[in-house]
């Protein structure tokens, strides 16, 4: 663009660029044919016009100074799009104009060697759009993948909360069915109780009264007619209070324990000892009630059998079978008792020959709400205490009671123990 | 000895006030003040300068060049690297896009012509010396490639640089002038005469 190199506008028509020139006093002496469409001005109505009446942005400092910079120093000016958005006003729709990068440029005129300045007007307006179209799909995609981001983390968040609502309702359950659990154990033993409570209350209403009553029956009898009966009366009746006393004595004795097993007051020493032993003693004690009814008790018990359990309480289930067996054998029956050893256990038996129980007596026997009294071959009386607390006694001493009857034949009551006591046993006992 | 050290004193000089001259208007653009490091002076053939700064500077640069005829021969350079250039233009525009479009390829032309312009303009105004200018070129390229010519391998240049930065908004770039050795003994004379 060497001032040497002059310029023939001719050329400037078959440009893809609108361009114009201006000489020294800003008049337009040449406007190209893309520019009359581009700008909707036809060559006749620009040629002749002063540039900056025609295109009054023009007159503004920056580019009047611009514009005589290049035609004193020769420097170009460029008026960017983005900048100037355009140069020369191109209607664009209704209210838009097209956008143009426009490049000035000095050259010197061919026909009187004059510098002139050509505008160079490049038309961005579809590269514009496309960008700006470009540019907002971009922006739309970028506020997509932030709002999905934004949704998947509210999405996890949410998961999360689940989560944790999950094993707090899972909690939640388990303590419920924890406190379901004790409520059920709850109720259980409050029935369990309350059922103690009503035996308790018909043993002492009925089963204690009865006998009482009988026994201040006997002795108005004795005081109303003493003189007027004679001795062997006397004695009958006599005999017949000290049958009831003996009853009432064994009633109490058996509540007395069963209160005490219930409370916890029952004093627990469990130890080896010679099962004979206690055999012999329970027999000594009930010969004269086996006697009156000629039943025969064998003792067929090895002297040297021994097992770990409490004294005391392998005397009163002893005793509470034994007698049991006296009151439900006929006359000249007879009660076997004996023992034998197993590998770890030692099994004891009480067995007689007389009246034994049908199914539905056999089922209901150890079970306080049902167990019924039930008089003796002798029409002796009882309370059903005494086998309920023969199965808890035997339980406390880690045994098991079983019984095999069958009516008109006999019953057979087993107690099965352990021979010597478990290590953890022998621990608590030392510890102790 | 091509050049003597006065000289090049009095080319540094002049790059300088042409650097100085640029700097305050890209100062007044982008309102914010920018630091001006003092000019470095090479007389190297082409290919030698070329390989020590493609060896050293491998990252992509935008440039814009403005070719000059008259008295001298030779083109004056802006050049930034990339992210600088896109920085320059979202600063002066607005616009927040990272990438350099040819619209914004557009905007870094005419700024970085205003730039060119003022270091050309002093430059000439103190060497009273009339200068004819090319229009103003874009190239984005490796610093190597935008600042040698590939067909000028063989040419012995007068190089001036000057490096300038803008703190405030992260921006640098470097000025280059360069001249011909065709119009060297040329512009020793009028050198010698500006001392």
């Amino acid at each position: 663009m060497s001032d040497s190199k002059k310029c023939s506008f001719s050329v400037l028509d078959f440009t893809q660029n609108g361009i114009f020139v201006i000489d020294k006093n800003y008049k337009i002496i040449f406007w190209n044919k893309y520019l009359e469409n581009l700008a909707g001005i036809g060559r006749n109505d620009a040629i002749g016009k002063d540039v900056l009446i025609l295109f009054p942005k023009l007159q503004k400092n920056y580019y009047r100074e611009g514009i005589s910079k290049v035609f004193e120093n020769g420097t170009p000016i460029i008026f960017s799009a983005q900048i100037h958005k355009y140069i020369v006003p191109c209607k664009l729709g209704s209210d838009n104009f097209r956008t143009q990068h426009t490049t000035l440029f000095r050259v010197l005129n061919s026909e009187d060697d004059d510098h002139i300045v050509v505008f160079s007007i490049q038309d961005v307006t579809d590269e514009f759009l496309q960008i700006k179209k470009a540019k907002e799909l971009r922006d739309q995609a970028i506020h997509e993948v932030e709002e999905r981001k934004k949704v998947e983390e509210r999405l996890k968040e949410t998961v999360k909360e689940l989560e944790r609502n999950q094993i707090l309702l899972e909690t939640k359950s388990q303590n419920l069915r924890e406190a379901n659990r004790k409520l059920l154990e709850s109720q259980s033993i409050l029935k369990e109780l309350n059922d103690n409570k009503d035996k308790f209350f018909s043993i002492i209403g009925h089963d204690l009264k009865n006998p009482i009553q009988a026994l201040l029956g006997y002795s108005d009898i004795l005081i109303d007619s003493f003189f007027e009966l004679s001795d062997t009366e006397k004695l009958e009746f006599v005999t017949s209070i000290k049958k009831v006393s003996k009853n009432i004595n064994n009633l109490l004795q058996n509540l007395l324990d069963w209160s005490r097993l219930q409370t916890g007051r029952m004093n627990f020493d469990p130890g080896m000892f010679h099962i004979n032993n206690v055999v012999d003693s329970v027999v000594n004690l009930l010969l004269d009630n086996a006697l009156a009814k000629r039943i025969r008790i064998i003792n067929s018990v090895p002297t040297d059998l021994s097992i770990y359990a409490d004294n005391f309480m392998i005397e009163t289930v002893l005793r509470n079978l034994v007698s049991n067996a006296i009151k439900f054998t006929p006359k000249g029956g007879q009660i076997k008792m004996s023992a034998f050893n197993s590998q770890n256990t030692v099994e004891i038996s009480v067995e007689d020959n007389g009246v034994g129980m049908d199914e539905s007596t056999l089922h209901n026997l150890f079970k306080l709400d049902k167990s019924v009294s039930t008089r003796g071959t002798n029409d002796e009386e009882g309370t059903g205490l005494g086998l309920i607390l023969c199965k808890e006694l035997v339980e406390k001493n880690k045994g098991e009671i079983k019984v095999e009857s069958q009516k008109g034949i006999g019953t057979n009551f087993r107690l099965i123990f352990r021979r010597k006591p478990t290590s953890k046993l022998i621990l608590v006992e030392n510890n102790r | 000895m091509l050049i003597t050290d006065k000289q090049t004193d009095v080319f540094k000089e002049l790059i300088n006030i042409g650097a100085g001259k640029s700097a305050s208007l890209l100062s007044e653009l982008i309102n914010a003040p920018i630091k001006l490091s003092i000019p470095n002076i090479w007389v190297e053939k082409v290919s030698v300068l070329k390989d020590k700064f493609v060896e050293n500077i491998p990252e992509n640069f935008s440039s814009v060049k403005l070719n000059f005829e008259g008295s001298f021969l030779g083109l004056a350079q802006v050049v930034f690297p990339f992210e600088s250039a896109s920085t320059l233009i979202s600063v002066v525009t607005g616009d927040e896009s990272e990438d350099i479009d040819d619209l914004r390829a557009g905007t870094l032309k005419e700024i970085s012509n205003i730039l060119l312009n003022g270091v050309m303009g002093s430059i000439g105004n103190i060497m009273k010396e009339k200068f004819d200018y090319a229009i103003p070129i874009y190239q984005g390229d490796t610093i190597g490639n935008l600042i040698f010519e590939k067909n000028n391998n063989d040419k012995l240049m007068l190089y001036g640089e000057t490096h300038f930065e803008v703190d405030q908004h992260n921006i640098e770039g470097n000025f280059y002038v360069m001249f011909e050795l065709t119009s060297f003994e040329k512009l020793k004379s009028s050198l010698d005469g500006l001392s």
